[in-house]
């Protein structure tokens, strides 16, 4: 605003908030006086500017003035440098919303989800419009060093025997999703009845279709969630004998010196998974 | 009537989110001890609290404002400038890191219909009685009694939507 020019951009700010709280609802008394002649100055250009009468003091004239206000506040606050930085922090953290993510698909999504049925438009749509979504490690990553989980839950089909959830595992950096796995999930072969969000999809899907792992010498499990580790350079996960049985896996782990955490494990028996996607019609190309 | 046993207030998500990533959980509310003050008696003095105060109201307004993507939507054009004006002080206080104000002047900016849903504050009055602060007589939109509460913890309150 012509009228704020000079000032250092705090302080500009600062008389843009002063201006807009003259003009909401507020239980304290005002600090402010809209006599100021700054204030005066501030609200004559924002009349001119958006062509309103002077003397206009309707509830539509006080609005546009106040988003006018709120524009200049933004603008002022948030340089074309803070808002990247912003963007990446909020997506590191999993604050932005499903759609402001970039989606990038990974080797491993292409090499085997796809081959799996998966289709790379349904899996970002799950990313861009999920009915669910679980974001792991929100509190342990406040730095770009790992790529923390983000799963995603979008319902499919119509009928009751073709309903499922299209279930992706991602991996976020700072703006980015990268979609690592899809998995289907048919409502009437996994119970669902009592999930409340995406983590509880992937652990009922994994109960049907999980295979037993575990760490060091922990007690077997199917999904192994955002556990401790002691020594992040020689802990061992139990996958189970190979060539056992064909599966598909996910591990993600990370940390320091100071210790580390395996933030997410699982295992896939894919024997299983594949029969059950053929009697439900699924394309599967897998060999 | 008898003495009430909740309080209401309507926020919108993102003003929650913000509370909650930022405020540490701790939420400011503006509630009041009716939730439709336009079905209360006539000769109740809540019954003149004008819609810009009654939750019920606040909460229909945005719903129809969403519903029909107003963007030029009065109620949205205060919780925008009341979020910015937030942050701001916030800042000027110490109270968040200049980076944390960038975020959430970012997602003020960027905020889509969906993150102006209104939510209902469900608050039994016990549990807050001794923070509740009436609203000055001459802040008050009508003659209905309202409250602020600064430092509502995520606990002392439930939330539903309608």
């Amino acid at each position: 605003m012509t009228a704020l020019l000079e000032m250092d951009p705090a302080v500009a700010q600062q008389v843009l908030g002063d201006a807009a709280d003259t003009l909401l609802p507020s239980p304290y008394p005002s600090r402010v006086s809209n006599k100021n002649p700054i204030l005066e100055n501030v609200f004559s250009e924002a009349r001119q500017r958006l062509q309103l009468d002077p003397h206009d003091s309707s509830p539509r004239a006080f609005s546009r003035i106040l988003e006018l206000l709120t524009d200049e506040m933004q603008e002022s606050a948030l340089s074309e440098d803070d808002e990247k930085e912003a963007r990446d922090r909020l997506g590191q953290t999993g604050l932005l919303r499903p759609n402001q993510y970039r989606i990038v698909f990974t080797r491993a999504f292409l090499d085997n989800s796809v081959k799996l049925g998966i289709l790379r438009s349904n899996a970002g749509d799950a990313v861009r419009s999920p009915e669910y979504v679980s974001h792991l490690g929100t509190a342990l990553y406040p730095s770009r060093n790992e790529k923390p989980i983000s799963i995603y839950a979008r319902a499919s089909g119509t009928d009751s025997g073709n309903r499922y959830f299209l279930l992706v595992v991602s991996r976020r950096e700072g703006g980015v999703q990268f979609v690592e796995q899809g998995w289907r999930v048919y409502t009437d072969a996994v119970d669902l009845s009592k999930t409340e969000n995406a983590m509880d999809i992937l652990v009922e899907f994994l109960k049907v279709y999980g295979m037993d792992l575990a760490l060091d010498s922990n007690l077997p499990t199917r999904v192994i969630v955002e556990q401790a580790l002691q020594d992040t350079k020689h802990f061992k996960l139990n996958v189970g004998l190979a060539g056992e049985t064909r599966f598909g896996a996910l591990c993600v782990y990370g940390g320091g010196k100071s210790g580390g955490v395996v933030h997410l494990a699982y295992k896939v028996d894919l024997d299983k998974y594949i029969n059950s996607m053929r009697k439900h019609g699924v394309a599967v190309n897998w060999p | 009537m008898s003495d009430p046993l909740l309080l209401y207030s309507t926020n919108v998500k993102l003003k929650f989110l913000i509370q909650q990533e930022f405020r540490s959980d701790t939420h400011f509310v503006w509630c009041s001890d009716a939730f439709d003050q336009t079905k209360l008696p006539g000769y109740s003095l809540n019954s003149h609290t004008p819609a810009s105060s009654n939750p019920a109201e606040i909460y229909r307004q945005l719903v129809k404002d969403i519903r029909t993507s107003d963007k030029h939507s009065a109620k949205i054009a205060e919780q925008r400038a009341s979020l910015m004006k937030r942050a701001l002080d916030w800042a000027k206080a110490g109270e968040i890191t200049p980076a944390q104000k960038s975020d959430i002047v970012y997602l003020v900016k960027t905020a889509s219909f969906s993150e102006w849903q209104p939510l209902i504050y469900i608050i039994p009055i016990p549990a807050v009685c001794a923070r509740l602060v009436q609203v000055p007589a001459n802040k008050r939109a009508g003659m209905g009694m309202e409250y602020t509460i600064a430092d509502l913890n995520r606990s002392e309150f439930d939330i539903i939507e309608v």
